[in-house]
């Protein structure tokens, strides 16, 4: 298979094209000449096909080099193979620097022009297969475009598709939330024990609902980029405090011993609300996971230029191999095989993406006691004021 | 039991007879009602309420529009309001309190924290 469409030979002296003739025969390629610059041009004009031209210096009109010229000047991919009598280096050198592939004194060897004709050929085949690279990259690059708009569209649809079922179902849930409570303030008259431990179980799995309703928001809000912090400068230590402190009832009904340790720490740069939601996930898994008469323990040092929060119990534990899983999306794995205890899988991903935010870290450790029970959840966040805005 | 009157615009009727049933547990016994903005505006005019509990979402007029109304006339803009909205995205939350909302609250709200703002403004 040949690489070429149709040479151009042009030469005045007829037995030349003969040659030229008989040698490309074999190349299976149209063959065109013409016996001056000029009339090479005119060729070229009408067959824009030609892809080689093979030109002899020395003719009448116009010479080979002002013919290469033209040639360069219009339509730089045709190559040119020079070809002449003459024996002066310069007509060489200007015949290269204008732009011709090869230069060949006359008269030439025959395989000397093959070997010439094959290398404009390696050539045009290099340059063909670039130009097909070049074609399947660009059409490769616009069907990621086009996929990746797509994929932009879904996920903005995604995006509101799910705060608007979420504030969809805001509206029944403050309706059933509303009355189970006017009906355990006993408002509406007396209940049994029986039917206020039901409205009890009604009334928690709303909260559950609400949570998860929440969770679904800052999950989305945070996958789409657009949860913004609000930082102010807070004291670490009491807001931990009061958070452990509202964990004291659900503690006490498990009779889990609660604590929680603090040295004295410069005041940190973070949003008090989000925090709160990341201690109160870390607390209510450890009360969760944290069978009967345990213990949790809360701490906060400083750790270079970190302040580090941990929450460790004293529960079952968890396997190594899940220690980077639990912080996926909607993952629970099974800490309590049989029990109720459910979240809504969607905790820990965002504490994790809520520390990130601020800049710092979370990490799990299990077993952390000597009898290879309980868990570690341990999250930093910097001490330094000028955290970089997310 | 208090003679402050407080104005409910909501358009969920079901909440209305929750929000009124505690109310008037609370001692609230001057509450009136408005299911859409428009009535809402003009009961507000009309019977210059103590207090407003305030839907964003509301036929006619929406929510935002009416706290926008109350906070500019300076008939009105004395008049607390609290929003109580199924909106809970910062946003809305930052546009109805610059537009002069007093407080807000997300559903499903919670009663004792409703009751403890509407302590605080009347």
């Amino acid at each position: 298979m040949s690489y070429f469409n149709s040479f151009l030979v042009v030469d005045d002296d007829i037995d030349v094209i003969e040659l030229m003739t008989s040698l490309l025969a074999e190349k299976n390629t149209k063959l065109l000449t013409a016996r001056s610059g000029k009339e090479a041009l005119e060729v070229l004009k009408k067959d824009p096909s030609i892809d080689l031209v093979i030109t002899d210096i020395r003719m009448p009109d116009m010479d080979g080099i002002a013919l290469l010229k033209e040639i360069k000047k219009n339509t730089p991919n045709i190559e040119v193979i020079i070809m002449t009598a003459y024996t002066s280096l310069s007509y060489a050198i200007s015949a290269v620097n204008l732009g011709a592939e090869r230069y060949i004194q006359k008269p030439f060897q025959l395989n000397e022009m093959q070997l010439a004709i094959k290398q404009v050929e390696d050539k045009l085949k290099l340059r063909k297969e670039n130009q097909s690279l070049i074609e399947k990259l660009e059409h490769a690059k616009q069907e990621l475009e086009n996929k990746n708009e797509k994929l932009n569209q879904l996920d903005k649809l995604k995006d509101e598709f799910i705060s608007t079922v979420s504030h969809e179902l805001r509206t029944p849930l403050t309706i059933m939330k509303e009355f189970v409570s006017i009906l355990l303030d006993k408002i509406s008259g007396g209940l049994t024990e029986a039917q206020e431990e039901h409205l009890h179980a009604v009334q928690n799995n709303i909260e559950r609902l609400a949570l998860l309703i929440n969770d679904l928001l800052d999950i989305t809000k945070i996958e789409s980029g657009k949860l913004n912090l609000a930082k102010t400068e807070t004291d670490l230590g009491s807001l931990i405090k009061d958070v452990v402190s509202s964990f004291e009832t659900p503690a006490r009904k498990k009779e889990i011993t609660l604590t929680f340790d603090s040295p004295s720490f410069p005041p940190v740069i973070i949003d008090p609300g989000r925090i709160v939601q990341v201690i109160t996930n870390l607390i209510g898994n450890a009360i969760k996971f944290t069978p009967e008469k345990g213990s949790i323990g809360i701490s906060a040092e400083k750790n270079n230029d970190y302040i580090e929060i941990s929450v460790a119990d004293t529960g079952i534990g968890i396997n190594s191999g899940d220690f980077e899983k639990i912080f996926n999306k909607f993952e629970q794995i099974n800490r309590l095989a049989g029990s109720g205890a459910k979240g809504t899988g969607l905790g820990l991903a965002i504490s994790k993406r809520l520390v990130e935010l601020h800049g710092g870290s979370i990490r799990v450790e299990s077993p952390v006691t000597p009898d290879g029970k309980g868990s570690r959840f341990t999250f930093s966040l910097p001490l330094i004021t000028n955290i970089p805005e997310l | 039991m208090s003679n402050k009157k407080i104005l409910i615009i909501e358009d969920e009727e079901e909440i209305i007879i929750a929000l009124k049933l505690r109310l008037t547990s609370s001692g609230f016994n001057n509450i009136s009602v408005a299911t859409d903005g428009e009535t809402g505006w003009n009961k507000i005019l009309d019977e210059k309420p103590d207090l407003i509990i305030l839907d964003l979402i509301i036929p006619k007029i929406d929510g935002y529009e009416v706290c926008k109304r109350v906070k500019e006339s300076s008939s009105t803009k004395h008049i607390p309001v609290i929003i109580v909205s199924a909106k809970g995205m910062v946003k809305d939350l930052d546009k109805a309190l610059s537009l002069g909302a007093n407080d807000y609250l997300i559903k499903p709200y919670d009663w004792k924290l409703l009751l403890e703002k509407i302590n605080k403004y009347i």
